[in-house]
């Protein structure tokens, strides 16, 4: 099977290739790590603002871009099951 | 033909023999032998001499049974270069010509550069070329090409039976073939494995080198960058304004800062506690190559291996002194005196050279050392006819010299405690008490003041600001190749003489890009595949330690044999790691190679959609190049001209102006940089301008 974001083969739940599934957990350390510096932050927040920073890395912006699509799904079908 | 009994001398280079040949006479004769080579005939002191260039290496290791493919190989010897590349018939000419003259000749005397290599190619040519006086010849041995050194090494010139530089290098060159050739078919096969064709070669530095530059890719890939604030202060005292900096350098989180802005807000700043210090800087020790190249690469950006090229030429002009060396030393043998006297009759460098004649000379010297050849030093022969950068690189190493005669400089250090509110504050300053020898070398110094007023303990200070910035922990830098040939170095891969030449291999194969350089997509796929299957191949640990057994031959402490039987064996039982995994190898490799190609397409995102990215197309109608979006299918229609001549790269970074990515056109020797958006502004500008 192939990673949900590149060429490469998947190796993890996620269905991410080893390079992705890494940048995904740093990407779940970083957030750790930025609700202790702000006390807290709403993950889409997060995820957006790391998608404007030069200095995050590139596999993590393909997570970071994938987890806030999902987000925003979640949030959209939310809303369409309360109404 | 000449007259037989002459003394043939086997020079380098071309250059290099029209110096020997004028430094051991006064009428050098230029003539043509066989095939329009050139050599020269001089008569000098040890009778007729005649003397010969070479171009490099004529000889190299080659498989015996000249297969194409197929691995491993392991029987290899020595062959005339241009029985194994067609393109290099000129060395036939050559060593015909070289054997020609070899039978007339009473004599040999060996005068290529004095290192490994240059001991290699004076070795294979008095051996195979002039019919086995390798033993007999003699060996002139020489730093510079200045007429005096060269006669005096002449005068010195002795046989050496037992050549252990001249084994280290065969041995080097076995080596280096065994590794390259079987590695090269080994992924090659793989990749051909099941259709298409495509070399990827993989060297015993080139696999370390790779794993290094994908390793920091990764950290870099993989960073994320964790928030801080950095709190300053802006005081005043008596006009003069300075910045003082918060105790903790990075304050973690965001409560903390601003508990330390209201703490500070409406107090003044006390200085509790002033530490003056006085330091005493070091000159710089003599330029060895890899300090040579790193401070051109900081002061000029000339990439390694620009500067080993123009420092050969500085030295076939006989202005530095033999430029491939290892040392920081230079001994008082080098004649400082004289050089600076004859530098003295240079304009720019009449007033250093005669300061430092006043004074009683002794250089600051490194700890490095190399048995063959001083560091690098200017030779004092008037330069002339020296283009832009050989200029330059000239200038540095003449001031370097100068420098490392120059005194300690003497430097003062201020650093003061300072409270605002209850929250500590630090300040630092420094200021040039001495120059010493930052004089001689100031246009290359990156030492600058940054003076404080006076201060003294009690003294009461305006805060004219206080800034508390958010700011982002950074990834670790891209190698640059100065920083990469500071890694092989620390790890001790490669030499002196080769590094820069396998960093510019990388770039060649399309294993890096750029000069912040980046891992492309095959390196990775290649060094992952190295680590899953024959991990040995890129372990740094084991390419030191066949350097460490190649040093190793030079001291006499093994034997070149044992050398290349012990490579070999590691060699085997990794390509037998390959072999087992070839299918499963060549896949990976297959799709590395292909996602590269895609990507070298790829100039950034798309700037109208968001979503796609836009990549070089070509017009079915015209054949023209231009850049239109992938998400074309579901209707994006962003698209822009671009140049039809050199080459596209992308710079991997949005125009400053408009947001569009930013390209590289390469044509010529210097990229020329571009916003590929039709409409920028800064486009429209330059049109109407």
């Amino acid at each position: 099977m192939r990673c949900a974001l590149c060429w490469r083969e998947s190796r993890s739940k996620e269905g991410l290739c080893s390079y992705h599934a890494e940048a995904h957990k740093s990407l779940n350390e970083g957030y750790r790590r930025w609700c202790r510096a702000y006390g807290e932050i709403d993950e889409g927040r997060y995820l957006e603002k790391l998608l404007e920073l030069p200095e995050c890395g590139e596999w993590v912006k393909d997570v970071a871009k994938m987890e806030l699509k999902c987000l925003k799904e979640k949030e959209e079908n939310g809303v369409k099951e309360g109404s | 033909m000449f007259e037989s009994g002459y003394l043939l001398v086997v020079c380098e280079k071309p250059d290099a023999a029209r110096r020997v040949a004028s430094a051991l006479g006064g009428a050098v004769k230029a003539e043509r032998v066989d095939d329009g080579v050139v050599v020269y005939k001089v008569d000098g002191a040890r009778g007729r001499y005649v003397v010969c260039a070479a171009s490099g290496h004529l000889y190299t290791v080659w498989d015996v049974d000249e297969k194409k493919s197929g691995y491993p190989v392991l029987d290899v010897s020595w062959y005339p270069l241009h029985a194994v590349d067609k393109g290099k018939s000129q060395v036939g000419k050559l060593i015909n010509a070289i054997s020609g003259l070899a039978k007339g000749a009473a004599g040999f005397i060996n005068a290529c550069d004095y290192d490994v290599e240059g001991e290699t190619i004076g070795y294979n040519i008095l051996k195979y070329a002039c019919f086995g006086k390798e033993r007999s010849a003699l060996r002139a041995k020489f730093s510079t090409l200045t007429s005096e050194e060269l006669r005096e090494s002449f005068a010195r010139a002795s046989a050496i039976p037992v050549n252990r530089l001249a084994e280290a290098g065969r041995t080097r060159h076995i080596v280096d073939f065994l590794w390259g050739v079987n590695l090269t078919r080994a992924l090659t096969e793989a990749y051909s494995s099941k259709g298409g064709y495509r070399t990827l070669s993989v060297g015993r530095v080139q696999g370390p080198t790779l794993a290094y530059i994908v390793d920091r890719e990764c950290e870099i890939r993989w960073f994320v960058p964790t928030p801080y604030w950095s709190i300053s202060a802006l005081l005043d005292k008596d006009g003069f304004t300075f910045r003082a900096w918060y105790v903790v350098e990075k304050v973690e989180r965001l409560v903390e800062a601003q508990a330390v802005e209201e703490g500070c807000t409406g107090s003044e700043g006390v200085v509790k506690d002033v530490h003056r210090q006085i330091i005493r800087q070091h000159p710089p020790t003599p330029f060895n190559l890899g300090d040579l190249q790193h401070e051109a690469y900081r002061v000029f950006g000339f990439s390694p291996s620009l500067t080993l090229r123009l420092a050969e030429s500085l030295y076939l002009k006989a202005l530095i002194s033999y430029p491939r060396t290892s040392s920081q030393k230079l001994p008082s043998s080098i004649g400082y005196r004289k050089i600076l006297s004859s530098l003295q009759k240079l304009e720019q460098y009449r007033s250093d050279a005669s300061e430092l004649l006043t004074k009683s000379l002794k250089p600051f010297e490194g700890k490095e050392e190399d048995p063959a050849h001083p560091a690098i030093y200017p030779t004092g022969e008037l330069p002339q006819g020296l283009d832009d950068r050989q200029g330059k690189l000239y200038d540095l190493i003449v001031r370097r010299f100068f420098a490392v005669f120059g005194d300690f400089a003497l430097r003062e250090r201020v650093t003061a405690d300072i409270e605002i509110g209850s929250y500590l504050f630090k300040v630092s300053g420094r200021r040039t008490i001495e120059e010493g020898w930052i004089r001689y070398y100031r246009s290359y110094s990156d030492i600058e003041d940054n003076p404080l007023p006076i201060l003294q303990e009690g003294d009461k200070l305006r805060v004219a600001s206080l800034d508390v910035v958010e700011k982002f922990e950074q990834p670790p830098p891209r190698y640059n190749q100065s920083s990469l040939l500071a890694k092989m170095e620390k790890e001790g891969v490669g030499t002196k003489a080769t590094r820069a030449e396998v960093i510019d291999t990388l770039y060649q194969r399309g294993y890096i890009v750029d000069s912040s350089i980046r891992a492309t997509d095959l390196a990775f796929s290649v060094v992952e595949a190295m680590r899953e299957y024959s991990p040995n191949i890129i372990s740094t640990e084991m390419t030191r330690e066949i350097e460490r057994a190649l040093s190793d031959i030079e001291f006499g402490r093994v034997s070149g044999a044992e050398v290349v039987e012990e490579a070999a064996s590691h060699l085997l039982s990794a390509l037998e790691g390959l072999k087992a995994a070839e299918e499963d190898l060549g896949s990976k490799v297959r799709e590395a190679a292909k996602a590269s190609l895609a990507a070298e397409d790829i100039v950034g995102e798309c700037p109208l959609c968001g979503d796609g990215r836009l990549k070089v197309l070509r017009s079915k109608k015209t054949g023209k190049r231009f850049l239109g979006c992938t998400n074309y299918a579901k209707g994006c229609r962003a698209s822009a001209p671009l140049p039809q001549k050199g080459k596209i790269r992308s710079l991997n970074r949005r125009c400053k102006v408009c947001g569009w990515p930013m390209i590289a056109v390469i044509l010529g020797r210097y990229p020329w940089r571009m916003c590929v958006n039709p409409n920028c502004s800064t486009k429209v500008r330059g049109r109407k301008a």
